[in-house]
């Protein structure tokens, strides 16, 4: 019989320590993984996760509702880091779309240890070089953790359309490379690993 | 498999969540299989789809289990400060009714659930189960055991009486009866004890070598449980219901409040009661209390029943934490008795103390000994402190005179 993050959230709301735990344990790896793409600093990001569950049990009932925990943290996540970086940085409050996104591609992880990278590798690596800090960030919530437009758009303030679009301005020009590339094979190393953070 | 994949274009399918679970985790993998069989016009597209999210992959950090451990001591003191505090402010406002709903979850697969229907209605017998070098147990009304593993369990009932939460990390769903106050039973062992949250929200701390027997949920017109050994209660109030614990020599009735009460077959002496907030009234027990002599206790009052006149004492401006601090963890004497002090730590650590030649009984000890602590540790605390020395040998403790 298993609870649904409603269920969870409404009795980690009212104080139950068993539904903190659980969210904790269950949550934490992706937190960790999504706050380490904005400042590679592990130290920071624990602080950071450790700063989120201060917050929510502080809030306690006064908290919002949801249907999806893990997407409800990563935006508090996101808000916590933004603000400790502003902080540190001393910057003025831009809004957290200016952070940076660090997520190297397997390809590009390869191509950097590729000694002699073929004119096709060269051609994607630099495809993916240019994708933005936000098409990143997007690509990584939608294929890392398996988000949905609406939650993207949500947690990068962005219009539903604005995303969606980048998405696939972004995959269309990987298309085209690929494509070239599957006419005219090259052996070229894509690194696969089933871990994910779904 | 949906109709509208077959006319999918590479872009379609790499944006799909679907293709995507596929691709990273292996979801519908045969009916992908059998997609791709039936459609092969799809195919390539298929393979550059993959290609392309292959590509979007993104490698982790790694972190280590002691790091989130680390980070999860800290959330989880926050909790209990946060808690504490909240708990302190209820019990200021005393004249509310002290609701404790603690909410017992069954949560997938993270922690596990054991159903349990009741077989069969053993009767059994209160006075017959006695701790001694058993586990710590759980007896529900039925006559179902639990063992108890931890040395400091835990216990939620929740109002219903049916569903359990035991140490945190389980949870017992009942379904046998508990709508006439039948009886359940903690049994805690001599070196263990208990902090229970009986279905009316009342918080029992049971101390090593003690037995409570009480109804997993209460029903009528008082709450009655029965103590053998020590236990300190926090009774949420409930003026139309008294909440009465029985022992073997005393009724305590009790309206709303916050005592400790030892009645046991260790101290073959005295039984105690000391009143730490609110108001309760002790009686005795036995054909002799005809006329029903009632005591009634103050804050700070001790209660002492000489067991054998059969008297009761009161005591007033008792220092209440030398006789609660057990369930912290600690234990507190003011100029007790070197004898009282080898008596509790005897009953927390399980083990027997033996003196050679006689202590010289006019040692007194005042001070704090932190019961998390080995034995070995407390036991040097003491004989740096008085004259005594000691050695220990498996479950036995020889004490000396220095």
């Amino acid at each position: 019989m298993k609870n649904t993050d409603l269920e969870i959230w409404e009795s980690f709301k009212k104080g139950d320590k068993s539904a903190l735990s659980f969210i904790y344990f269950q949550h934490f790896y992706p937190m960790f993984q999504y706050g380490i793409r904005f400042k590679d600093d592990p130290e920071f990001i624990k602080d950071c996760i450790q700063d989120v569950f201060f917050k929510l049990i502080k809030a306690g009932e006064n908290l919002g509702t949801t249907t999806n925990i893990r997407f409800y943290l990563f935006k508090v996540l996101k808000n916590v880091i933004y603000k400790k970086i502003a902080k540190e940085k001393k910057l003025e409050e831009l809004g957290s779309n200016h952070l940076k996104f660090e997520a190297l591609f397997a390809v590009e992880e390869d191509f950097s240890e590729n000694e002699n990278p073929t004119a096709k590798e060269t051609t994607l690596y630099q495809a993916l070089k240019n994708l933005s800090d936000r098409q990143r960030e997007i690509i990584y919530l939608r294929y890392e953790c398996g988000m949905d437009y609406a939650q993207i758009s949500d947690i990068m303030h962005m219009k539903n359309d604005s995303a969606r679009k980048l998405v696939f301005r972004a995959i269309k020009t990987l298309r085209k490379i690929i494509e070239d590339q599957l006419n005219f094979p090259v052996l070229f190393f894509l690194r696969f690993s089933p871990l994910s953070v779904f | 498999m949906k109709k509208e994949y077959s006319k999918y274009t590479v872009e379609d399918f790499v944006c799909n969540l679907n293709f995507i679970k596929w691709v990273k985790k292996g979801a519908d993998q045969k009916k992908w299989e059998a997609f791709i069989r039936e459609n092969s016009h799809q195919s390539k597209k298929i393979e550059t789809a993959k290609k392309i999210i292959k590509a979007l992959h993104t490698s982790e950090f790694p972190v280590g289990k002691d790091e989130v451990y680390a980070v999860w001591k800290n959330v989880e003191l926050f909790y209990k400060l946060r808690h504490q505090m909240d708990r302190k402010k209820r019990l200021i406002r005393f004249a509310r009714y002290a609701a404790v709903f603690l909410l017992a979850l069954s949560i997938g697969a993270a922690i596990p659930v054991i159903y349990f229907t009741s077989g069969n209605h053993k009767p059994y017998m209160v006075e017959s189960v006695i701790p001694g070098k058993h586990e710590a147990r759980l007896i529900l009304s039925g006559g179902e055991e639990f063992i108890l593993k931890k040395k400091q369990s835990e216990l939620q009932f929740d109002a219903s009486g049916r569903k359990i939460k035991v140490d945190q990390d389980s949870v017992i769903n009942y379904s046998g009866k508990v709508d006439q106050n039948e009886m359940a039973q903690i049994v805690i062992p001599f070196g263990s004890r208990s902090d229970i949250s009986l279905s009316d929200g009342t918080r029992v701390w049971l101390n090593a070598g003690s037995t409570l027997t009480f109804p997993q949920k209460f029903a009528g017109k008082s709450r009655k449980v029965i103590l053998k050994g020590e236990a300190y209660f926090e009774v949420t109030k409930n003026p139309e219901c008294p909440f009465i614990v029985s022992s073997d020599n005393l009724n305590v009735t009790v309206l709303g409040t916050e005592f400790n009460m030892r009645d046991d077959d260790f101290d073959d002496k005295f039984a105690e009661v000391v009143l730490v907030k609110g108001s309760v009234s002790l009686t005795k027990k036995g054909i002799f209390n005809l006329l029903g002599e009632e005591v009634h206790l103050k804050p700070n009052q001790k209660a002492v029943y000489s067991k054998s006149d059969k008297k009761t004492m009161v005591e007033s401006g008792i220092e209440t934490a030398y006789y609660t601090s057990w369930k912290e963890g600690f234990l507190e004497f003011d100029k007790e008795g070197i004898l009282t002090v080898f008596n509790r730590l005897s009953r927390f650590y399980n083990v027997q103390f033996i003196s050679e030649k006689s202590i010289t009984l006019n040692t007194k000890f005042s001070g704090k000994l932190d019961l998390e602590k080995p034995l070995d540790e407390v036991l040097k605390v003491i004989s740096d402190a008085a004259p005594v020395s000691y050695r220990i040998e498996g479950n036995k403790v020889f004490v000396n005179s220095k």
